[in-house]
C-alpha cells in the first residue's frame, strides 16, 4: 500500500470526474493535481509497464504517435497512449492514472505497453520518470522560441537523458535531420536510423528560408545538401569535417506524390514493402516512416507495420476532412514555419479557388510569439481566388501577413471569437463548396469545438475514449 | 509619376541571422517599394562576402542564436567591418534587430568568457548576466517621436546606451535592459531595436522613414507616395489594445 500514491490517484480520479461533469475533456488538470500530491506518480505507474515507447520532436509527433499506435494495435499489443494531445508530464500522469486502481496498480491482464507523445522541452523531465525501451526522435524545428529560446538548447537538454538510455533500449532517429541524427552517436543504447532515399522528379536543392539546422553539429561549418526533402531535412554532408548523413536502416523511396496522397516503398534489411499513404505532404512521409521505424524497433514485422500505417487515419486536427452543413471542411494544423510551408504547399496545390479560413492565436500552446508567420511561405497563396477570412486572437496580424504575401482581395477579419469566424466563413462558402481551415493549435481546438457544437464532428475526447 | 532611382539593400547573414523571422522586414521593404514602383535590389551577403558598402543605400541585419552570433561577429569585425563602418558614418541607412543590434554596438559581454567585440557603430554595449537572469520575452509597446512602436522581444542580453539616443521609450515590455525604459537606438541614419514580429510590417512609418532617408541621401526630395495602411493600422491597434497602452484606440469589432 502506498498512501501518497493512493491519495494522488484519488484526487486525479476526482478531478477527471469533475472536469467531465463540466463538459470538458480535461487532459492536463487531473495529472497536475495528482503530481502535486505525489511527484513520482508517473514513475510509480510507468514502472509497471512491460515496455514504453516515447515519441518526441517538433513537427508531426501527434500523427507519428497515432500511426505508431495503429501499428502496435495491429500487432495485438495492449496500449496506454496519451492520444488526447496533452504531452507534458501532467498529460502522461493523467493517461496513466486513468488506467490505475486507487491502490496504484495498472488494470488489465497481459503485457501492457506505454506509448507517449512528449513535448520536446518536457522530454528530460519525463525520461527521469519513464525509462523508455524505445525513444523515437522525429525532427527539430524552431517552434515556440518564446518557450525554448534557442534550438540548440533543446538538443543540449536532450543530451544527458539520451546518454543515459539503457543498453537494451533503441533510439530511433531521423537520419535526414542533421541535429537529430547526430544524437544517434551519443545514445547509451542501440540506434535505428530512418530516412527518405529519393523523391520523384528532380531533387530540390534549395533550402527554405525557414530552414533551421544548417550548420554541422560537430564543427559548425555550413552543411551542403545534395537534395532537400523539405526545410532542412535531406541528404547533407559537411565540407568542414566530412560528416555525412548516416545510412538509413528503415528507408523510403517515394514514387509519386500529390494532393491525394503519396506512393512509396519502405525497406528494411533487404525487405521492401510498397504502400499508399492517403495523407498528403512530404512531412507525412516522414511521419509514416518514423512510425514504421518505431514499430519495427519494438518487433512488429515490417509488412504489418506498413499495412497498419497505410490504413490509419490522420490524427486529430491534422489534415482532416469534415462534412459540415453541405460543405466540405478541410482542417490543417500549422504551428511553425516548416510545418506551415508543407501545409501551404498541399493547400495551394489542390485547392486553388476554394474558400480559406486562417486562424492565428497566441495562447501559451500556440506560442506567444507570432513572428514565425513571416518565415512561413504564405506567398504560395498569392492570387488566391476564393474568399479569405482571418480569425483567432491575432487575426489582424494574419490579415497583414496575407496582404504582404500578395493576397490582393480584401480579407474578412473576425478577431477573437473563433466560433464566429468559423460560422461566418462557412456561411460564405456555397453549398457543395470547400472551406480550407488552416489554424494554430488552440484555434484548431476552438474551431473543432464550434463544428462539434453545430453537430458536424464528434468532440475529440469522446473519440479518444471510444 | 515620379521616377525614383533604384535602391540597393545589403541583407547581412540571411541564413545565419534569422532567428525570429527577421527576414519579414526585408520582405516588407521590398513590397512597399514594389507598390510604389521603386526598384529595390536585395543582395544577400553571407560569411566571407566583402562588398564595397558605399554602393549600398540600406543595410539590414537580424538576430541569431548565441553560437551563430559569435560566427557573425568574427566575420563582421574582421571581413566586413571597416568598409561597413565607413559607409554607416557616411549615412548608409540601417536597421539592426536584436542580435544584429547588439553586434553593431561596441561589445557583447557574455556571462562567462571574453568580451565579443562589436562593429562599434552604436554607442552601446550589451551584457549577459547568465542563466540566472531571466530573458526579456514578450510583446512590446514603445513610444517614439513618430508614434507607437509595437513588436515582440526575446533576448537574454541587456543593452546600455552610452552615447546613442534611444529609438523609443518603453511603455509595456522590457526594451534594451528592462531598467531605464529605453528601447533601441538611433545614430545618424541607423536604427537598432529589440522588436521583431516582424518589426517593419507592423511599423510601416519606420519602413517608410528608412526608405525616405535612403532617397534623401540620393538627393531625391520627392515624398514617398502614400499607401493604404489599413491592415497595418488594424494590426497595430489590436496589439496596443491587447497591451492596454493606447488611449482612445477604437474597440475591436468584426470588420469586413
Amino acid at each position: 500500500m502506498q498512501p501518497r500514491l493512493t491519495a494522488a490517484l484519488t484526487a486525479t480520479h476526482l478531478a477527471t470526474w469533475v472536469s467531465a461533469a463540466g463538459g470538458r475533456g480535461g487532459t492536463s488538470l487531473p495529472g497536475l493535481v495528482g503530481l502535486r500530491i505525489d511527484p513520482l506518480l508517473v514513475a510509480k505507474l510507468a514502472s509497471q509497464l512491460d515496455s514504453t515507447i516515447v515519441v518526441a520532436g517538433t513537427n508531426g509527433k501527434t500523427t507519428t504517435t497515432a500511426w505508431l499506435g495503429s501499428a502496435l494495435r495491429a500487432d495485438r499489443r495492449r496500449l496506454i497512449h496519451n492520444r488526447e494531445g496533452s504531452n507534458m508530464l501532467r498529460g502522461v500522469a493523467t493517461t496513466l492514472a486513468r488506467r490505475a486502481t486507487l491502490g496504484g496498480s495498472l488494470v488489465g491482464r497481459g503485457p501492457l505497453a506505454g506509448l507517449f507523445e512528449v513535448d520536446e522541452a518536457a522530454l528530460p523531465g519525463i525520461l527521469a520518470q519513464v525509462r523508455p525501451s524505445t525513444l523515437v526522435l522525429t525532427n527539430l524545428f524552431r517552434d515556440q522560441l518564446d518557450r525554448y529560446s534557442e534550438l540548440a538548447l533543446v538538443a543540449e537538454h536532450w543530451n544527458a537523458p539520451i546518454r543515459a538510455l539503457p543498453a537494451s533500449s533503441t533510439l530511433v532517429v531521423n537520419a535526414d535531420d542533421p541535429l537529430v541524427a547526430s544524437l544517434g552517436e551519443i545514445s547509451g543504447g542501440k540506434v535505428l536510423y530512418f530516412g527518405v532515399e529519393s523523391w520523384p522528379g528532380d531533387p530540390r536543392t534549395e533550402l527554405a528560408r525557414s530552414a533551421d539546422s544548417l550548420y554541422c553539429p560537430a564543427c559548425g561549418t555550413g552543411l551542403e545538401f545534395a537534395s532537400v526533402a523539405y526545410a532542412h531535412l535531406g541528404h547533407y554532408h559537411c565540407p568542414g569535417c566530412g560528416r555525412e548523413r548516416p545510412t538509413a536502416d528503415v528507408s523510403a523511396r517515394v514514387s509519386s506524390e500529390g494532393v491525394h496522397g503519396t506512393s512509396l516503398t519502405v525497406s528494411l534489411a533487404g525487405q521492401s514493402v510498397e504502400m499508399r499513404l492517403a495523407a498528403p505532404g512530404r512531412y507525412n512521409v516522414y511521419n509514416a516512416v518514423a512510425a514504421i521505424a518505431g514499430a519495427v524497433a519494438v518487433g512488429v514485422p515490417l509488412d504489418r507495420a506498413v499495412a497498419a500505417v497505410a490504413a490509419a487515419k490522420g490524427a486529430f486536427g491534422r489534415a482532416e476532412t469534415i462534412e459540415a452543413a453541405g460543405r466540405t471542411v478541410r482542417l490543417y494544423l500549422i504551428k511553425n514555419p516548416t510545418g506551415a510551408d508543407e501545409v501551404l504547399r498541399v493547400v495551394q496545390g489542390g485547392q486553388q479557388g476554394r474558400d480559406l479560413l486562417t486562424l492565428l492565436s497566441d495562447n501559451a500552446a500556440d506560442g506567444h510569439d507570432i513572428s514565425w508567420i513571416w518565415d512561413a511561405g504564405f506567398e504560395l497563396l498569392a492570387g488566391w481566388e476564393g474568399r479569405v477570412t482571418c480569425g483567432g486572437a491575432r487575426a489582424e496580424d494574419m490579415a497583414l501577413r496575407l496582404k504582404y504575401a500578395g493576397i490582393e482581395e480584401p480579407v474578412v477579419v473576425v478577431p477573437d471569437d473563433v466560433g464566429e469566424a468559423v460560422r461566418r466563413a462557412l456561411d460564405g462558402t456555397s453549398i457543395g463548396g470547400t472551406l480550407v481551415i488552416v489554424a494554430t493549435y488552440t484555434a484548431m481546438l476552438a474551431a473543432r469545438d464550434a463544428l462539434a457544437r453545430a453537430g458536424h464532428v464528434r468532440q475529440y475526447w469522446r473519440e479518444a475514449a471510444g | 509619376m515620379t521616377h525614383f532611382p533604384q535602391l540597393r539593400l545589403a541583407y547581412l547573414y540571411p541564413r545565419l541571422m534569422n532567428l525570429y523571422s527577421d527576414t519579414g522586414n526585408v520582405w516588407c521593404l521590398r513590397q512597399r517599394c514594389r507598390w510604389r514602383g521603386i526598384d529595390l535590389v536585395v543582395d544577400e551577403l553571407e560569411l566571407g562576402a566583402d562588398p564595397d558598402f558605399s554602393h549600398y543605400d540600406l543595410v539590414f541585419i537580424g538576430g541569431g542564436e548565441d553560437r551563430q552570433q559569435v560566427i557573425a561577429a568574427h566575420d563582421l569585425t574582421r571581413v566586413k567591418g571597416p568598409a561597413l563602418l565607413a559607409a554607416l558614418k557616411d549615412g548608409l541607412v540601417c536597421l539592426a534587430i536584436c542580435g544584429g543590434f547588439q553586434l553593431f554596438g561596441d561589445y557583447y559581454r557574455p556571462a562567462v568568457g571574453d568580451d565579443l567585440p562589436g562593429l562599434g557603430y552604436f554607442r552601446a554595449y550589451t551584457q549577459h548576466f547568465g542563466p540566472g537572469t531571466p530573458r526579456c520575452v514578450g510583446n512590446v509597446a514603445a513610444e517614439g517621436p513618430g508614434g507607437w512602436l509595437v513588436g515582440f522581444e526575446n533576448h537574454g542580453g541587456r543593452t546600455t546606451l552610452t552615447g546613442s539616443a534611444p529609438l523609443a521609450k518603453v511603455r509595456s515590455g522590457f526594451g534594451n535592459n528592462g531598467q531605464d525604459g529605453s528601447e533601441g537606438a538611433i545614430e545618424g541614419n541607423a536604427m537598432g531595436t529589440y522588436l521583431h514580429g516582424s518589426f517593419l510590417p507592423k511599423n510601416p512609418a519606420i519602413a517608410d522613414d528608412l526608405l525616405t532617408r535612403a532617397l534623401v541621401r540620393r538627393g531625391v526630395d520627392t515624398p514617398l507616395p502614400p499607401l493604404d495602411d489599413t491592415a497595418e493600422t488594424d494590426a497595430r491597434t489590436a496589439l496596443l489594445r491587447k497591451l492596454g497602452v493606447a488611449k482612445g484606440a477604437p474597440s475591436r469589432s468584426c470588420v469586413s
